[in-house]
């Protein structure tokens, strides 16, 4: 299985993951990252397009949902993550975890969202209603002080 | 001696592509200043490399058939 996905993950997803049969699952934690409508001055995010350097992406999410498995002892965890243009409203990155209690599953859900943000080999170019573009992290992101102030660091 | 080198994010526009062979280069610290002496603009942006999937630091010998990556800041999410 791939953990990334051409273009949006759809919501069916979310309702084919609840809709198989589960008999021990008492919890299921799952977020969705969702492509925001930021305001720059006089335009604003239309599109995101990202890019990933693959196989090390790939390693990196099945390492994760193994340590998420063996750490927190859940039951089940799915992670998908785009790659391509995803439109404003789009889902871009879904976390799932199934568990017996909502204790661990938070837990894991919480650490597997920071662990992707933090460790995945994965950039996104956001695209704006004038028809210009900017990658995210980019130019100014070595300066520690802009770490500090920058949206996209949240 | 050959190496792929890959360009991720803002970089791929810096140096205008995705990928390169590189040839008769032997350690990250040559790689780093032979592509920097061709694109300066390199010299401005942070990154981190990979070889051969794995996140390396300097000193590291390379060898015939690495596949060299470079890393800008990650913004996935």
């Amino acid at each position: 299985m791939s953990y990334l996905v051409d273009g949006a993950i759809p919501l069916e997803q979310v309702l084919h993951l609840q809709a198989q049969p589960k008999t021990q699952t008492g919890a299921v934690a799952f977020f969705l990252g969702v492509i925001r409508q930021d305001q720059q001055g006089d335009k604003h995010t239309v599109s995101i397009n990202y890019s990933a350097y693959k196989p090390m992406a790939e390693k990196i999410f099945a390492d994760l949902s193994n340590r998420l498995l063996n750490q927190y002892g859940v039951q089940r965890v799915v992670l998908q993550h785009t790659v391509g243009q995803v439109n404003v409203g789009d889902i871009s990155m879904l976390v799932w975890i199934e568990s017996k209690h909502r204790k661990e599953a938070f837990a894991a859900l919480s650490d597997a969202v920071e662990h992707i943000k933090a460790y995945s080999p994965v950039w996104k170019k956001e695209q704006y209603s004038d028809g210009s573009h900017e990658w995210v992290n980019c130019a100014h992101c070595h300066s520690a002080h802009h770490q500090q102030q920058h949206k996209h660091h949240d | 001696m050959k190496m792929k080198v890959l360009f991720f994010g803002v970089l791929s526009e810096v140096v205008l592509c995705n990928e390169m062979t590189l040839s008769n280069i032997n350690s990250l610290a040559s790689l780093k200043t032979q592509l920097e002496k061709k694109y300066p603009k390199l010299k401005k942006y942070h990154y981190i490399i990979a070889v051969n999937e794995t996140i390396v630091t300097a000193p590291f010998v390379l060898n015939d058939g690495d596949e060299v990556a470079l890393l800008p800041p990650y913004s996935g999410g």
